[in-house]
């Protein structure tokens, strides 16, 4: 049977839970970064996780709640390999077609502001990238991220 | 507030001189900076009417897609007006970013002479690193091969 790429041990893991605020943003980016540093990743690296982390926690907060109260869901494993495994989850709204939503530039958003970018930028910062989703229950984005050089010094 | 974090805040610098307004970002640009700087340069623009907005992009730390957003939103409004928007000095990363969305082919992207001149040598340093790994490997090659016996 064929071993998946991602299928290694975890060998450490962190959850945090943070209201889907804006102001937390940078929050959970800075943990996430934090918590992966324990994997030795590059510089250029970790602004990667940081970009598809910020995008990830936006989408909860934009499109999820659409603004209103809710719990942003963050999960990171590490496993062997130098993986990050970073999932983000929310129990907004859920998205309707993930497909559609997928698509470079499409956004519900009507004000005009929001490029509709999150998720090809969150594609293309990290190696894989799953989302599911059910209308009325919430979305899961997992990214997995394979820190591949050496850490500056 | 420590260093760091009073570096992380975002928000802009502004200059207007002979009808260009000159706005240089700061800090991250993330949904939240977003939301917060872009009413703040709508108002300048509406009350300055510049014929050309230039978003100075160098201090920027961090930005994600919500950056994108910002500079379209604030292209539409210079559109509208008569005007014309630029982004300079964009990172590499921001680069990226733009051209993922094809934002470069609508907004114009230019650079001073200082980044051509670091992108010039960073790419100088890249090929030179590049031939080094590629002269070591086969330098490594060539002392296995002659270690079989």
């Amino acid at each position: 049977m064929k071993r998946s790429r991602f299928g290694g041990k975890v060998i450490n893991k962190m959850q945090l839970k943070l209201p889907a605020l804006s102001a937390n943003e940078g929050m959970a980016r800075a943990a996430v970064a934090a918590f992966c540093a324990q994997l030795d990743p590059m510089a250029v690296e970790i602004a990667d996780v940081k970009c598809a982390v910020s995008e990830a926690v936006t989408n909860c907060i934009v499109h999820g709640y659409r603004d209103k109260e809710g719990i942003i869901y963050i999960t990171v494993s590490l496993l062997e390999g130098r993986i990050a495994k970073i999932e983000i989850k929310d129990r907004g709204c859920g998205i309707e077609d993930v497909s559609e939503a997928r698509q470079p530039l499409f956004t519900t958003d009507a004000a005009g502001e929001r490029s509709g970018m999150g998720f090809t930028v969150m594609e293309s910062f990290t190696d894989c990238l799953k989302v599911t989703s059910r209308v009325g229950k919430g979305t899961s984005i997992v990214m997995y991220k394979v820190f591949g050089g050496r850490s500056d010094t | 507030m420590c260093a760091a974090a009073r570096d992380r805040k975002p928000g802009f610098d502004s200059e207007f001189t002979g009808e260009i307004l000159k706005i240089k970002l700061r800090g991250e640009i993330d949904h939240h900076s977003a939301v917060a700087v872009r009413t703040a340069i709508d108002d300048m623009i509406k009350q300055k009417r510049p014929i050309k907005l230039v978003i100075d992009m160098s201090a920027i730390e961090l930005m994600d897609s919500s950056g994108l957003g910002l500079i379209m939103g604030r292209y539409a409004l210079m559109k509208e007006l008569g005007g014309q928007t630029v982004v300079l000095d964009p990172s590499p990363r921001v680069e990226k970013i733009m051209s993922l969305a094809g934002l470069e082919r609508i907004v114009r992207v230019e650079y001073t002479k200082q980044t051509v001149e670091n992108k010039e040598s960073r790419g100088h340093a890249e090929r030179i690193a590049s031939a080094t790994m590629s002269t070591n490997t086969a330098q490594s090659n060539h002392k296995k091969k002659g270690s079989i016996k």
